[in-house]
């Protein structure tokens, strides 16, 4: 089961969907590593101790000084594969049989055997499983506790049709990392159903909830009757829209939406950290009684 | 129908094949590689429309997003086969062969749309009605520019065609068609462009900078700055800032900034600054694959395929052939211009 809160990594990316001066003042603030673990630090010294994050060259340098100096002990990482710009960036310029070639040669040694074997099946979702095998051997992140798939890979799998072969992807990867494969998603309704229907037991799905109904496609009230139906285990993001939504009424909200387990959410600011974390206990509490 | 498997054409079947009622029927690529992946997907998949009557007969409308060299014989093959069609952006890079397609005769109710995806952004649809609706006056310049970070000392290093002109790569062929779609859909018909200069920054054969002086047909006159080589940016994005009359006016995908003289109720716009969502309101679309604008144009060309009422899209316009063959005309005279 994941963590209440799980802090997010959009703010050290520089993404931020309303405000682009902002998203560029992150760009730049955040291209230092202190900048990053301070407010790491913050949501550690919150309380959090989950960290939900992009694969992304940024974060190399703090992991190498979380491992080396053995910071935030406790914190529970789940990185969100692909890192989807790399690979749009690769395909704009490069053929894709020449951008796969090029990744899967990346694979560890461990792993040559399930990756020739996947090559010479041309069993794509062998072939997608090795990819992120590789992506992950190379990263050496500190620790891993789960794995995301980004949503533009999830929904562009859904698109193709091949719910099948996202059931499949989580049984690879369960043997090759030994990790639970969860999916971001903007079609939530959807893909829990077609996931249900290929035997995913309580699929792990992370999408867009929030009172404005931002993202929530094809309409709020679907993926409300979605996640109520309590056939998934729900992590809730863009609860604040980019913080364009009072942070009290998106708590209120996603705190009293039944169905949904974990609330990620990113700030730069360690009194909106606090008082983010404060918000969700009291709604939390006022909706036990 | 989709015509071209790579990066655009993934994208485009997403979408559509999870639209009520469309499948795909056949995807057509030069790529063996590309055709077997799709093949291996559940796709039915061909070389080329060439001596491939049959693939043309069974498809109701075709998706051409293929590399732009090919836009012309296909989408030619199209109008004379009377297929609606949906064709990438920019419609042929050639004002010569744009202008051609645009005049031929095309049977009324059959669409032919070019992909100018930024139509379908809600921020900027809602900002030409509000320009349109007079209250704040007439336009009387603006600045239209485009940055972004695909250029730096690395990537213009590779051997990509990005980074070649004479290979359809650089700034001006990359962003100018966005940038300069948008300056149309919101301001009218261009007249002409009164001053260019191409730069280079990082690339050795090609621009990273364009800088641009346009007149529109309706004596509305503005800037264009196009920048591809800016590391303080993460993603390309488009902002235009317009001077009316009655107040000043900043657009980009996310928002509209107002700047108010006057009172305009009916616009839900005060006196003063005001900011405008209009993506957060209307976000929803059927399926959502990445920006919803990807989502509402095909959404929109589709329902023009079957001729289904669209209420919820009365705010949107697609490109028309017409308007197509005109970014081209005004990209060969930045050319032009900048050589003088």
């Amino acid at each position: 089961m994941m963590d209440r809160i799980l802090f997010g990594d959009n703010q050290f990316l520089g993404v931020n969907h309303q405000d682009p001066a902002k998203a560029s003042d992150d760009l730049a603030r955040f291209s230092e590593t202190k900048n990053i673990l301070e407010v790491l630090g913050y949501a550690y010294d919150a309380g959090i101790r989950s960290f939900v994050f992009t694969h992304h060259p940024r974060f190399d340098e703090p992991f190498r000084e979380i491992r080396r100096n053995n910071l935030y002990p406790d914190l529970k990482l789940y990185p969100c594969l692909p890192y989807a710009h790399k690979y749009n960036d690769l395909l704009s310029s490069e053929p894709a049989i020449k951008v796969l070639f090029k990744e899967i040669r990346k694979v560890r040694a461990t792993r040559v055997l399930n990756a020739a074997r996947a090559v010479l099946s041309a069993d794509i979702w062998r072939l997608i499983s090795a990819l992120v095998s590789a992506e992950v051997d190379a990263a050496r992140f500190p620790r891993i506790d789960g794995l995301f798939l980004q949503n533009v890979a999830t929904d562009l799998a859904l698109g193709f049709g091949q719910a099948a072969g996202l059931a499949s992807l989580t049984n690879l990867l369960r043997d090759s990392i030994g990790v639970e494969l969860g999916f971001i998603t903007m079609n939530h309704g959807r893909l829990t159903s077609e996931l249900l229907e290929h035997g995913v037991n309580r699929p792990l799905i992370c999408s867009s909830i929030n009172v404005a109904g931002y993202r929530m496609n094809p309409a709020k009230s679907q993926v409300e009757d979605s996640i109520r139906a309590n056939e998934s285990d729900n992590i809730a993001m863009s609860v604040m829209v980019s913080g364009i939504i009072d942070p009290e009424r998106a708590v209120e909200y996603v705190c009293g939406l039944r169905g949904v387990n974990s609330i990620l959410f990113g700030s730069s600011k360690e009194n909106h950290i606090r008082s983010f974390v404060e918000l969700v206990k009291k709604f939390d509490q006022l909706h036990s009684h | 129908m989709l015509v071209g498997g790579g990066k655009m054409g993934l994208s485009h079947l997403a979408i559509v094949n999870s639209l009520p009622d469309t499948r795909i029927s056949c995807v057509v690529d030069r790529s063996p590689f590309i055709r077997f992946i799709y093949r291996r997907l559940g796709f039915a998949a061909v070389k080329s429309l060439e001596n491939n009557d049959r693939v043309l007969e069974t498809a109701d409308a075709v998706l051409i997003a293929s590399p732009t060299v090919s836009h012309y014989p296909l989408a030619l093959t199209c109008v004379q086969a009377g297929l609606p069609f949906f064709v990438e952006k920019p419609l042929t890079n050639n004002y010569e062969t744009s202008l051609d397609l645009a005049n031929r005769p095309i049977e009324k109710g059959i669409p032919a749309i070019v992909g100018y995806v930024n139509r379908f952004n809600s921020s900027f649809a809602r900002c030409r009605e509000i320009i349109a609706d007079g209250r704040l006056g007439s336009v009387t310049k603006y600045d239209n520019t485009m940055l972004g970070a695909v250029a730096n000392k690395k990537s213009v290093t590779s051997d990509s065609w990005r980074f070649d002109t004479s290979r359809g790569g650089g700034c001006l062929l990359d962003y100018g068609p966005h940038a300069l779609d948008l300056g149309q859909y919101l301001f009218g018909s261009y007249d002409q462009v009164t001053k260019s200069s191409l730069q280079r920054k990082y690339s050795s054969k090609a621009d990273d900078i364009v800088d641009a002086s346009l007149v529109h047909a309706n004596g509305i006159r503005g800037d264009v700055l196009l920048d591809w080589s800016r590391s303080d940016v993460r993603k390309a994005n488009n902002e235009i800032s317009i001077d009316l009359e009655g107040a000043r006016v900043k657009v980009t995908k996310e928002l509209i900034e107002v700047e108010s003289d006057v009172e305009a109720a009916e616009l839900e716009i005060d006196r003063g600054k005001n900011i405008i969502r209009p993506t957060i309101s209307d976000s929803n679309v059927f399926y959502y694959l990445r920006g919803e604008e990807f989502s509402r144009q095909l959404e929109y060309f589709l329902a023009a395929v079957t001729q289904t009422e669209t209420d919820g899209y009365s705010a949107f316009s697609a490109a028309t052939l017409h308007d197509g063959a005109e970014v081209d005309r005004i990209i060969s005279e930045i050319q032009t211009r900048s050589s003088d």
